[in-house]
């Protein structure tokens, strides 16, 4: 069950008033995408998780509360730019305001995850060449220098592999096998591997992912090899004698 | 009798006895002799009986009042007596003091005071919380019921019943301090704002071992209170102050303490900006911050706490780099649940991995 309720707050930067919508409770049953999506009805609450002030138009998750940054961000060339962007729906315009703050203080993870919503907003209104331009720019805001977080890493697998970025994907692929990961990051990276054969560019959940890199049933036994082990006893066990 | 200069002495005592009647000064000066000596070089313990028939013999001859000056050596020699041996000595001088002085006497009040802060740190609580009452009492008497005097004797209680945990108590005493200082200081004054901090404080550790509902209720005190009192120092010092600095190190101790990570995250951020803005990046004094706010996101929060445990680990490194060994005892120092911060770290950076492959899947 999803609640919303009306609440009235005053921004943080200009000090205005304003009512909206708030989310007050959701559910997120089943498996997350591969690029951590939440499930369930959580899923199509994206549209709340950002607000925005519509006087001053600084976003935040809840826009009565900020930093020095925020108030400083909202007075730049690089917040008009994004907040005034015509081409983006208000959703996936809040974050990608939200991620032009992450990356002008420096903050490149959290640009990128930003940018990431911002392409499920538009993955949700069927816009797929917008949604794999946002999931190039949010790739973008990682920057050419190395990354040292696995789950950034295994994020941006995934998002590569939907942008159809295939050589990237596949590089990234190749740098993660080789430092022998554990369960459960091994199965996840084998499993982009094979979607990356097959030119896969599509949705996928994690327990997709684990369920078909799971071990074979042993129930159901090759009988021919069942007859082989048995063989290879019998030869064991004769020198031994009787048992 | 274990004292090695009491026998010489107690002949020679002996001989005054003699000479000068047993209830004579001279008797007295002989035992006050004695009484002195073993104070310096034994067990104060040892001179109890001798200054009790030097206490008895001066009180006979002169009153009470003669006294004093023999219970007040003692009992400024007796730093390391058990309290019960102490406790007799200190209650006579506080009867003393009342008989000589009278009940509402800033001698009377001072005894009481100062028996109590002993209470205090020795379990009978009723006894200590009692005694400051009372020197309350004579202070009210003396200087009005609206004076600093009363102010300090009321934050004495507040303090003594926050020590024995206390919380009931130690709430309405921070509650009658705060009261006093508006009235004496003004509402808007330092003095209250400091009693609003130590509130907050006190509701934050009276919630531990509480149930959901008390404690979500003492916190929500908490957070009142400090809002108020840190409102009420940035008006007075600026915002990013050594005053407002210090309550928000205190108050984010007292959340990390009662397991209140989400209400310490917002003051650790602030503090982290203040000092970085004063200290520049890589100072010293934002590992413990970095440190509290690391463990904390690792316990929920895998987007915010690689970040925090990779800069966490790369300042500890730097600090603890041969070039910069200055930094090491002051590292070895930090407070921390009885660990080092590598020691937390390290626990922080397990419990983020195993989070993490939650997060990817992995079951339990």
């Amino acid at each position: 069950m999803t609640d919303y309720d009306k609440r009235k707050r005053k921004c943080y930067c200009c000090g205005m008033a304003s009512e909206r919508w708030e989310l007050m409770s959701s559910n997120s049953f089943g498996s997350r995408d591969l690029d951590q999506r939440p499930p369930g009805m959580f899923r199509s609450t994206v549209d709340a998780w950002l607000q925005e002030c519509p006087y001053c138009g600084y976003v935040a998750p809840s826009i009565d509360k900020g930093d020095a940054n925020a108030r400083s961000f909202v007075e730049t060339p690089e917040f008009r730019a994004a907040s005034l962007d015509p081409l983006a729906e208000p959703a996936s315009r809040r974050f990608l305001v939200r991620a032009a703050q992450d990356a002008f203080y420096g903050d490149r993870r959290s640009a990128f995850l930003n940018t990431l919503r911002a392409a499920w907003v538009a993955d949700d209104s069927g816009r797929a060449s917008d949604a794999t331009a946002l999931r190039l720019r949010a790739a973008g805001h990682l920057g050419e220098g190395p990354l040292t977080s696995l789950d950034t890493r295994l994020l941006l697998l995934d998002v590569l592999r939907r942008a159809a970025s295939w050589h990237a994907a596949a590089a990234l692929i190749a740098e993660l096998m080789a430092e022998e990961l554990e369960h459960p990051f091994a199965d996840i990276v084998a499993y982009h591997r094979r979607r990356i054969e097959v030119r896969d560019s599509g949705r996928h959940t994690i327990a997709e992912a684990l369920a078909r890199e799971s071990e074979p049933d042993r129930g159901e036994a090759d009988p021919e090899l069942v007859k082989a082990i048995a063989r290879h006893l019998k030869i064991v066990r004769k020198p031994g004698g009787s048992s | 009798m274990t004292s090695f200069y009491a026998p010489n002495h107690l002949k020679h005592i002996a001989g005054l006895e003699k000479r000068f009647g047993p209830v004579s000064d001279e008797v007295a000066t002989g035992l006050r002799s004695l009484v002195r000596v073993i104070c310096q070089h034994e067990d104060p313990v040892e001179a109890i009986p001798f200054l009790e028939r030097c206490l008895a013999l001066e009180e006979a001859l002169h009153g009470s009042e003669a006294t004093l000056s023999d219970l007040n050596t003692w009992i400024g020699q007796a730093g390391g007596v058990d309290f019960e041996d102490l406790e007799p000595l200190q209650l006579r001088r506080l009867a003393v003091k009342t008989e000589v002085f009278g009940e509402t006497s800033e001698q009377v009040a001072a005894e009481c005071q100062a028996l109590a802060q002993r209470y205090g740190s020795n379990v009978p609580y009723r006894k200590a919380r009692a005694l400051l009452e009372r020197s309350i009492a004579i202070k009210e008497k003396l200087h009005g019921a609206d004076s600093v005097e009363v102010a300090e004797a009321v934050d004495l209680l507040a303090e003594t019943s926050a020590r024995l945990e206390k919380w009931k108590d130690v709430e309405a005493d921070l509650q009658r301090s705060l009261e006093l200082k508006e009235e004496i200081f003004g509402a808007r004054s330092e003095q209250v704002a400091r009693s609003l901090l130590a509130a907050a404080i006190v509701y934050a550790n009276a919630s531990k071992l509480q149930q959901s509902g008390t404690r979500h209720e003492r916190i929500r005190k908490a957070v009142s209170a400090f809002d108020s009192g840190l409102n009420l120092l940035e008006e007075r010092f600026g915002p990013d102050s050594f005053e407002v600095q210090n309550a928000l190190e205190a108050m984010i101790r007292a959340y990390v303490e009662c397991r209140e990570f989400r209400r310490a995250e917002p003051l650790l951020k602030r503090l982290l900006a203040i000092r970085e803005k004063a200290y520049g990046n890589d100072a010293p004094a934002l590992l413990w911050i970095l440190t509290e706010l690391a463990k904390g996101y690792a316990e929920e929060s895998v987007d915010e706490a690689e970040p925090m445990l990779e800069r966490s680990f790369a300042m500890l490194r730097m600090l603890l780099d041969a070039k910069k060994p200055i930094f090491r005892p002051g590292i070895a120092n930090l407070p921390g649940n009885g660990d080092g911060v590598l020691e937390q770290l390290v626990r922080a950076s397990d419990r983020f991995r195993s989070n993490l492959r939650k997060r990817w899947g992995a079951a339990g």
